[in-house]
């Protein structure tokens, strides 16, 4: 009898608490939308399991917690503490990433530069909130959109807080659709969405080639703390580019992409355990990224306009809300407002290129941000 | 500690400052280099006019696709015809979008479909299509 009853205390029925139930209705969600609105399937299928699997309560000393040394989930987490998911993930998107329509116009550069103006407004309010430095920094971050530099900086800077700071990064991706269309609509008039953009001209592979080169060496040597993204981002776009090596280039953006965003999902999502994960600062870190997020969205918008002013050739200020780095749903948001002003209106490829551009410059400010707070 | 003083302590102004001017910047010279590269190519290929001019006797002239295709639909037809006389007089719409692919003619998609919707180009069975004359 006493062997059932203890059998029965160690049970998960019996440990849950108010804040386990919770956590299963985030997880529960996640996957609601992943499968039934198919938001971000790819990153909210598997991170919802994960918060579902993270926050099953165990007996803790049993070795099966995220955050209890050698267990396996401890050990398939490694990969995001040490940072190697997200260089793999890099790699693989540089193989996917296609820039010949930011080489055809390369001051949409500029717009990938821009957005990431909201990442430093939501620093300083991270600190006026009383958060430490590194922790505002991992904080900021999220306003680039990007949830594998964000989850790369926050494990190099403030690891305690990779869970909620990755929950939040992912979250805003996946209501790109709800945040952005409103934010571009209030900032531009109508005859602004009507701007059509020219055809870029056709790309020749040399400069396809050159430019992972030049790529890699400007900004690794401008921020070399963002080397472990970039350099293999670079490098999985000159494998996709260079035509010698198809196998290497397809397997990058195939299953290599594939199995990092299966683990790095799946164990950020397990490592929001209720305790570790409701706290109040995660109730801030999620404010604040909605504000990083939308400051990200307004500042290339305005941006755009700003270059309106000052060039002839007049480029349509939607684009400057995909120069955040959520590929490709922003540039889709974008493409899809354009639509709905004018059916003729083709602005997808030129938002690819502003969306290239964002990596890069959140993969920047990643590096800039980790400088800054070294020591 | 909050507010101005709490951004003050940890020097924020100077990182939020510099780190957004060091992007900025960082992108811009990124985005003139990509600008150049089309120069530099461009001087690296007139270092061997030899090898484009035996190349270009040994090829015959192909016309030249326009960066944008005119309004008036007879007239873009036109330069589409133009492209695609080698395929012959009957052509299915793979072999079409390919050549109008090969060519970097804007939108070919949108166009074909354009040329379909307006009786220019006009099934003859078996999943072929041809050119309809331009009526004067």
């Amino acid at each position: 009898m006493e062997l059932l009853l203890q059998f029965i205390t160690n049970t998960g029925y019996y440990l849950a608490d108010y804040r386990h139930f919770f956590m299963w209705g985030v997880g529960l969600l996640f996957v609601y939308l992943a499968i039934g609105k198919q938001y971000e399937p790819l990153l909210l299928l598997p991170i919802g399991f994960g918060v579902l699997v993270g926050n099953i309560p165990f007996f803790k000393g049993f070795g099966l917690g995220i955050y209890e040394p050698n267990s396996v989930l401890h050990y398939l987490y490694f990969g995001v503490t040490s940072g190697v998911y997200p260089s793999i993930v890099f790699l693989g998107l540089g193989a996917m990433t296609d820039f010949s329509s930011l080489l055809a116009r390369p001051k949409l550069m500029l717009l990938g530069a821009a957005a990431q103006m909201g990442i430093f407004f939501t620093l300083l309010s991270a600190l006026a909130l009383g958060f430490l430095p590194k922790e505002a920094a991992s904080i900021a971050i999220i306003g680039g959109a990007d949830g594998p530099t964000s989850i790369f900086l926050t494990a190099k800077l403030a690891p305690h807080l990779i869970g909620p700071i990755a929950i939040a990064a992912y979250s805003y991706m996946a209501l790109i659709p709800i945040i952005q269309p409103p934010i571009m609509k209030l900032l531009t008039t109508k005859e602004e969405r009507l701007i059509h953009m020219p055809d870029p001209r056709t790309v020749s592979r040399k400069e396809l080639l050159i430019f992972p080169v030049i790529g890699l060496f400007l900004c690794c040597f401008l921020a070399p703390a963002s080397i472990p993204l970039l350099g293999t981002f670079f490098f999985g776009n000159l494998l996709n580019v260079s035509g010698v090596v198809d196998r290497l280039a397809q397997t990058a953006r195939t299953a290599i992409i594939d199995t990092a965003t299966i683990f790095l999902g799946f164990t950020v999502g397990a490592s929001t355990q209720a305790d570790v994960f409701l706290t109040t600062k995660s109730i801030g870190i999620f404010a604040l990224g909605a504000v990083a997020f939308s400051i990200a969205t307004g500042s290339g918008v305005l941006f755009a306009k700003l270059m309106n002013l000052v060039s002839k050739e007049k480029i349509n200020p939607l684009l400057g809300a995909a120069g955040v780095s959520a590929v490709p749903g922003s540039a889709r948001e974008v493409h899809v407002m354009g639509q709905k002003e004018d059916p003729s209106n083709f602005l997808l490829m030129h938002a690819m290129a502003c969306n290239s551009s964002g990596v890069i410059g959140s993969a920047i400010c990643a590096g800039i941000l980790w400088s800054f707070n070294v020591g | 500690m909050y507010g101005l003083a709490a951004i003050q302590q940890a020097n924020g102004w100077a990182m939020a400052g510099a780190g957004a001017c060091i992007v900025l910047i960082g992108l811009t010279v990124l985005s003139f280099l990509i600008s150049m590269i089309p120069r530099l190519t461009g001087i690296f290929e007139k270092k061997t006019p030899s090898q484009e001019e035996s190349a270009g006797e040994a090829t015959p002239l192909k016309p030249l696709a326009p960066e944008t295709l005119p309004d008036d639909i007879n007239t873009a037809s036109t330069i589409y015809e133009s492209f695609t006389q080698d395929l012959g007089e009957e052509f299915t719409l793979i072999d079409l979008h390919k050549k109008a692919k090969d060519h970097a003619l804007p939108h070919p998609h949108l166009s074909i479909n354009r040329f379909r919707d307006a009786g220019i180009l006009i099934p003859v069975g078996d999943g072929r299509f041809s050119w309809q004359p331009i009526s004067e």
